[in-house]
């Protein structure tokens, strides 16, 4: 079926708003020192940023998982003032600056404060660890994962969830035969979503975590330092974090098309 | 319609507001972190000595300024926390006539209020102590190091911050046991004690002066490190703890 | 089709009772559903129908009353039971097979769920398969079949878990004619025997599969008797015009005729999908306005010409409805006010009734 064109004059922003995008990527591919690439990254800051990187994001991502799928789960069954208010407080991460989630994580966990306090007391003190990094992480990334499989999960057929009980099958088999296997394509593209926002953190790392290489100098962090020190490491850096999210982005949107198969 | 066309307008305003600027000349302050408060100080000082000017100040690391200028930034003062930086910026081109130095900072180490984890000085106490320093790429961290290496001793930070100001925040909050800061930090610092570093005098960040060559307004420029360098300008630098130029 | 000897121990000895109300819904419902037996729920929309359904599944609480599958209570009062624990087949118009599990992980879905071993859950599948005719299908994903093959894969799906009771809630709703006849053919094979329910529109469904019919109305049972009685003694306006035809139950008569009492045969067009088996029972079905009335013995080609007694004259604005007895059946035939002031009908009159063989369809059983 032939669809009625747009408009065409729309073909003007839409070009400026690639433009716009495309030139500061495609800038930097132009200014990466190409021949040095390998050199500059194989030193060990880079190298440990890039491993501590990899780390702790996939750690956050696993954890944003673990945490954030029974609360999708459950805030796509609820109703009421309440799940509002759960589901506010489990989005806002996501539009806070990344330096005030820090604070926020610096009021709450920091070592004056009661919880702080004792979580030293008991020996598991976060202060400069790479705990904390995980943990700033997760705070800022664990939402879009929430977000992304509650939308699923709302938007899927619950027939499929009816005819299962009819048959026999309790709520947990249900959700490990049914409903989760169905939206097993936005629960990975989320999960994707959530390591590239951890990947790309830095406010709340740097005010909540500190900076120390090998222990909480992730990427971002090595790449703020070294826009100082070196330009063409951290432009080297910058374009492993742009390779990195190139890859991500393109599996979001591949599992992304995914989540619709079924409905 | 008319709400659609109001908006407009007002958009229209505010634009024009933005470019045409305050009524009196505006200068551009590029200063080193550590001369915040002794800056903003004299920022008050010189608008009231020249009414209609205002005094816009940019407080960041040295490298990061220096690296703002190289890329076009205007600036109509530049202040660093140490030569290395001001060199840079001079070997290139983007300082005009010679900076001079007009004060000098040493270190010290301070502790949030009550020294809870009992730190003495750059000793054995700092073994379990959360310690956090500069990052050696800023000049306070450049000084930091050189300060250890001459005095010998290791020194195993838990966060290496790009700001000094960030040191200090760590070590206010008490979520660093100890932080090693210029003295004009500690002073300004509140709900910390400072404990004295037996030898910091070895080791000196001199602080320079001088008009960018990218400066809009450079005669204002030399007449506000004129200020700096007067008696009531050392009078506000040593009240902040700054040692001589 | 052979229906295969597979045991159906429960599902042919449950009797089911809901005498239960649901407020929100504004249903208040008394009845009983003998085991064993297919009773056919009728009705208009918003009747209740599919309420009834959902609190014997358990997909809906009653605010009052009670729901009993055999001796057990599994609704009412403070008890629940959730509704994977009572048993309860549900199958709609959308198959709603899995789609990321080819035919036969479908079919085995139930067993598996219910604990059998894998390869018992798989034997059965397969049987349950064959007997719906979809054998051949096993390796495919639902979303390779077409809307009959993935009801009947349905059915095999629901009857592999043994259920006690069997809910349909007009299964054949979304299928063409002849698909829907293929797996209303099927559906009538596995639940002969088995206690269920099945919510309809269509007489055919009721004469092919159901024991029985209820009749909600309004959320109330108006209504409920024996299939074929219902059908062709209508005693609610609904069951009337639930076809908007005449229809008839007699003894098939050869392959072309049905008796409608000794000696008198109504001659018709079999339907190719139910043809007549002799002897057995038949259902004809007749427009009113195929039927023609006359004083004298008319001639012409009308094959079937029969004695009829004027019961009643109802007109209906630009019609006349008139009710006879056909040879002991209740018929209507609709004609002209003209033609029945020219005829002059009056209660008792007795008529002859012309109609032609082509108006008339053949349903075996």
């Amino acid at each position: 079926m032939i669809r009625p064109p747009l408009p065409r004059w729309l073909a003007v922003p839409a070009v400026m708003a690639a433009v716009f995008l495309a030139v500061p990527l495609l800038a930097m591919l132009v200014r990466v020192p190409w021949d040095r690439l390998p050199a500059l990254l194989a030193a060990p800051a880079s190298m440990d940023a890039l491993w501590l990187s990899l780390r702790t994001c996939t750690l956050s991502a696993l954890l944003a998982l673990a945490l954030g799928l029974p609360l999708a789960l459950l805030l796509s069954r609820a109703r009421g003032r309440w799940a509002t208010v759960v589901r506010t407080l489990a989005t806002m991460p996501m539009v806070l600056p990344p330096v005030v989630a820090g604070l926020a994580l610096l009021v709450a966990l920091g070592r004056r404060s009661p919880l702080g306090a004792w979580l030293e007391a008991s020996g598991i003190g976060l202060a400069f660890t790479t705990a904390a990094v995980v943990v700033a992480q997760t705070f800022v990334a664990m939402p879009y994962l929430v977000v992304s499989v509650e939308g699923a999960l709302r938007s899927a057929r619950d027939d499929f969830e009816v005819a299962a009980a009819t048959l026999g099958a309790g709520p947990t088999t249900i959700l490990r035969r049914v409903s989760l296997p169905l939206v097993a394509p936005a629960i990975a593209s989320g999960t994707a979503l959530a390591f590239a926002r951890a990947l790309g953190e830095f406010g709340a790392t740097l005010t909540f975590a500190g900076s120390l290489q090998g222990t909480t100098r992730t990427l971002p962090l090595e790449i703020y330092l070294q826009r100082e020190l070196d330009t063409d490491t951290a432009i080297a850096l910058s374009v492993v974090l742009m390779a990195l999210a190139a890859l991500l982005v393109a599996a979001t949107a591949r599992w992304g098309r995914g989540a619709q198969a079924w409905a | 319609m008319t709400a659609r066309l109001a908006a407009a307008l007002a958009g229209v305003a505010l634009l024009a507001g933005c470019a045409s600027g305050s009524p009196g000349p505006e200068l551009v302050v590029f200063a080193a972190a550590s001369l915040n408060q002794a800056f903003t100080q004299l920022g008050a000082q010189f608008e009231a000595a020249h009414p209609g000017a205002r005094v816009r100040f940019s407080f960041e690391g040295s490298t990061t300024l220096v690296d703002q200028l190289s890329a076009g930034a205007a600036a109509d003062v530049l202040a660093t926390a140490d030569e290395s930086s001001m060199d840079r910026a001079s070997s290139a081109g983007l300082v005009s006539g010679t900076a001079r130095a007009f004060a000098s900072n040493t270190l010290t180490l301070i502790v949030p209020a009550g020294n809870p984890a009992h730190v003495t000085g750059l000793d054995s106490s700092l073994d379990d102590a959360l310690l956090v320093v500069c990052a050696e790429s800023v000049p306070c961290g450049a000084a930091t190091k050189r300060l250890a290496a001459t005095l010998g001793v290791t020194l195993r930070p838990a966060s290496e911050e790009s700001k000094v100001t960030d040191v200090r925040t760590k070590v206010e909050s008490g979520q660093a046991d100890a932080g090693i800061v210029y003295v004009t930090d500690a002073r300004a610092a509140q709900g910390v004690d400072a404990i004295a570093i037996a030898g910091a005098e070895r080791v000196r960040n001199v602080y320079l002066i001088g008009v960018p060559a990218t400066a809009g307004q450079p005669a204002l420029g030399a007449e506000f490190i004129e200020l700096v360098g007067s008696s009531s300008g050392r009078a506000v630098l040593d009240a902040a703890g700054f040692g001589s130029g | 089709m052979i229906a295969p000897r597979i045991a159906v121990p429960d599902g042919a000895r449950t009797a089911v009772g809901v005498h239960a109300a649901v407020a929100t819904r504004g249903v208040e419902l008394a009845i009983d559903v003998p085991p064993g037996t297919v009773t056919a729920v009728v009705g208009p929309n918003g009747s209740g129908k599919t309420t009834l359904l959902h609190l014997v599944a358990g997909l809906v609480a009653p605010s009052a009353g009670t729901v009993r599958i055999d001796d057990a209570t599994v609704a009412g009062g403070s008890v629940h039971v959730p509704i994977h624990r009572r048993r309860v087949a549900l199958l709609t118009q959308r198959p709603s097979l899995f789609p990321h599990l080819d035919v036969l992980a479908n079919v085995m879905f139930g067993p598996l769920a219910g604990g059998a071993s894998r390869a018992a859950a798989r034997a059965r599948a397969l049987t349950e398969l064959d007997a719906v005719g979809c054998g051949a299908f096993v390796d495919r994903r639902p979303v390779q079949l077409s809307g009959g093959q993935a009801q009947r894969v349905a059915i095999a799906r629901a009857l592999a878990t043994d259920p006690k009771v069997i809910l349909l809630d007009e299964p054949l709703a979304g299928l063409d004619v002849a698909v829907g006849a293929e797996v209303r053919h099927t559906l009538a094979a596995r639940l002969r025997g088995r206690t269920a329910l099945l919510v309809t529109h269509e007489p055919l469904d009721i004469w092919t599969i159901a024991d029985r019919v209820a009749v909600l109305d309004a959320g109330r049972l108006e209504a409920e008797g024996p299939a074929q009685e219902l059908l062709t003694r209508p005693t609610t306006g609904f069951l009337a015009r639930l076809s908007g035809t005449n229809l008839l139950a007699g003894r098939a008569d050869g392959a072309d005729a049905l008796e409608l009492a000794p000696g008198f045969l109504l001659r018709g067009l079999p339907d190719p999908d139910s043809p007549l088996t002799p002897d057995a029972p038949a259902l004809a079905s007749v427009a009113p306005a195929a039927i023609s009335l006359h004083r004298a013995e008319p001639g012409g080609s009308p094959r079937n010409v029969l004695p009829a007694t004027v019961v009643s004259v109802e007109p209906r604005g630009q019609v006349v409805r008139v009710h006879l007895d056909l040879c002991g059946h209740s018929v209507s035939a609709d004609l002209t006010p003209q033609s029945v002031a020219e005829l002059g009908l009056a209660p008792g009159l007795p008529v002859r009734a012309a109609i032609k063989a082509t108006q008339v369809r053949l349903y075996g059983r």
